[in-house]
């Protein structure tokens, strides 16, 4: 039942040293605010330029009026279901987006700062998630209660699975792997609770979950093989490569941060068009199917990480660079 | 209505359906593979069915790409007003 090599000491370890990238990652969340606000004054930009670009726009106001009526009233019926999605009418830039995916609702301001709703999902799954932790570690014994054998079995499970993913000790990388598993995870199934729509489905809580993984991915790419050796590594076949490898360390971040938006968001989505269409019980399926879409997102993204700074880590070290170890 | 809209819908319906066509094609050679490799060796079918899932979820990843851009296309059009 309980994993063999894992004592009360390294579980502590492991999930304080969580807690430290949880906190760090919690900085990094912060950054929700700062692309909130990029977010609108794109839209904001994106819908000026529009303007500009059609000017012709006031002999349509009529036929576009009379489309947003149709919009209106479509959206009132979804939202007399889903009371959940209310209040998502926002005017941006003037532009009515009813429904939109991409708008998030503020819940309250802190000053100046906007607090959207997966802001406070995501602060209430850290402090959830850190509560679990701490009653898990606070008696640890050698003959495991229930409660300790289970979060024993998780994080035997996740060491197992960094190391014959990455191939190498899994002591250092269990800590933010399994914090980022362990995040994604309850927020994508975080819809369970009634009106909590997961935090995952607004791509600024993505795209700080993968400015995590970038700045992890480059923070053990050095420290393992130093600041030079990981620059190294970009011109790995040869010179020719170097930009090429550039674009791709933000590429493959950008394409794990919109992966985990769509899948999530589309899941969200498509059982809000469910309820505006049908009535209470038809989406339960499909609830369902989120379920598992949002368990293997979860472990796409963690094993994506894992491979990603696996590569960083020892990049070279199978069949290309026989010439040189790092660390 | 308006062209910009017309074009729009237009475009996320195209986006959508010529975007699943490629996936499930993919996916349905994935699943083939793996159909045929687990009736090889039924002994390697839970390896096999995890792999599975990750390649068909990233498969999957490209319709999802397709419908991301309908989604911006039809909700943050930067030409419609």
């Amino acid at each position: 039942m309980t994993h063999s090599g894992l004592t009360g000491h390294e579980l502590i370890g492991y999930l304080l040293s969580g807690s430290v990238w949880l906190a760090a990652g919690a900085l990094i969340g912060t950054l929700h605010f700062l692309m909130l606000q990029w977010n609108v004054s794109m839209v904001a930009a994106f819908t000026a330029i529009g303007n500009s670009a059609h000017s012709f726009r006031a002999d349509c106001r009529r036929t576009r009026r009379h489309n947003q009526v149709f919009w209106r009233l479509a959206a009132a019926r979804r939202h007399r279901w889903h009371s959940g999605h209310a209040d998502r009418h926002r005017s941006i830039g003037g532009a009515t987006m009813i429904g939109s995916p991409l708008a998030t609702k503020t819940l309250f301001t802190v000053g100046p700062v906007p607090i959207t709703e997966p802001v406070v999902a995501t602060w209430g799954l850290m402090a959830a998630l850190t509560l679990a932790g701490w009653l898990a570690t606070r008696s640890l014994t050698l003959r495991p209660s229930r409660y300790q054998a289970v979060i024993e079995l998780v994080v035997g499970a996740i060491e197992d699975q960094v190391q014959s993913t990455m191939r190498v000790a899994p002591k250092v990388y269990v800590p933010i792997i399994g914090t980022l598993f362990l995040f994604i995870l309850t927020a994508n199934w975080s819809s369970l609770v009634p009106g909590v729509e997961p935090p995952t489905a607004h791509i600024e809580t993505d795209a700080a979950l993968g400015l995590i993984v970038l700045f992890a991915i480059v923070y053990f790419g050095i420290r393992a093989r130093g600041f030079g050796g990981y620059l190294k590594t970009f011109a790995e076949p040869s010179i020719v490569m170097v930009p090429l490898n550039v674009v791709e360390t933000f590429t493959r971040t950008f394409s794990l941060i919109v992966r985990l938006f769509g899948n999530v968001m589309s899941g969200v989505f498509i059982i809000g068009i469910i309820l505006s269409l049908a009535g209470l019980l038809v989406p339960i399926p499909l609830m369902a199917l989120e379920l598992l879409v949002g368990a293997i997102q979860a472990y796409i993204f963690t094993v994506l990480a894992m491979v990603f700074i696996g590569s960083a880590v020892s990049e070279g070290r199978g069949d290309g660079g026989k010439e040189r170890e790092g660390s | 209505m308006n062209w910009v809209e017309i074009v729009s819908i237009f475009a996320a319906a195209m986006a959508v359906s010529f975007g699943a066509i490629g996936p499930a094609l993919g996916e349905g050679r994935a699943v083939a593979a793996a159909m045929d490799a687990i009736a090889r060796q039924p002994e390697a079918a839970g390896t096999i069915s995890r792999t599975l899932f990750v390649g068909l979820a990233m498969i999957e990843t490209m319709a999802i790409y397709c419908l991301v851009i309908a989604l911006l296309v039809l909700f943050a059009n930067p030409f419609i007003h």
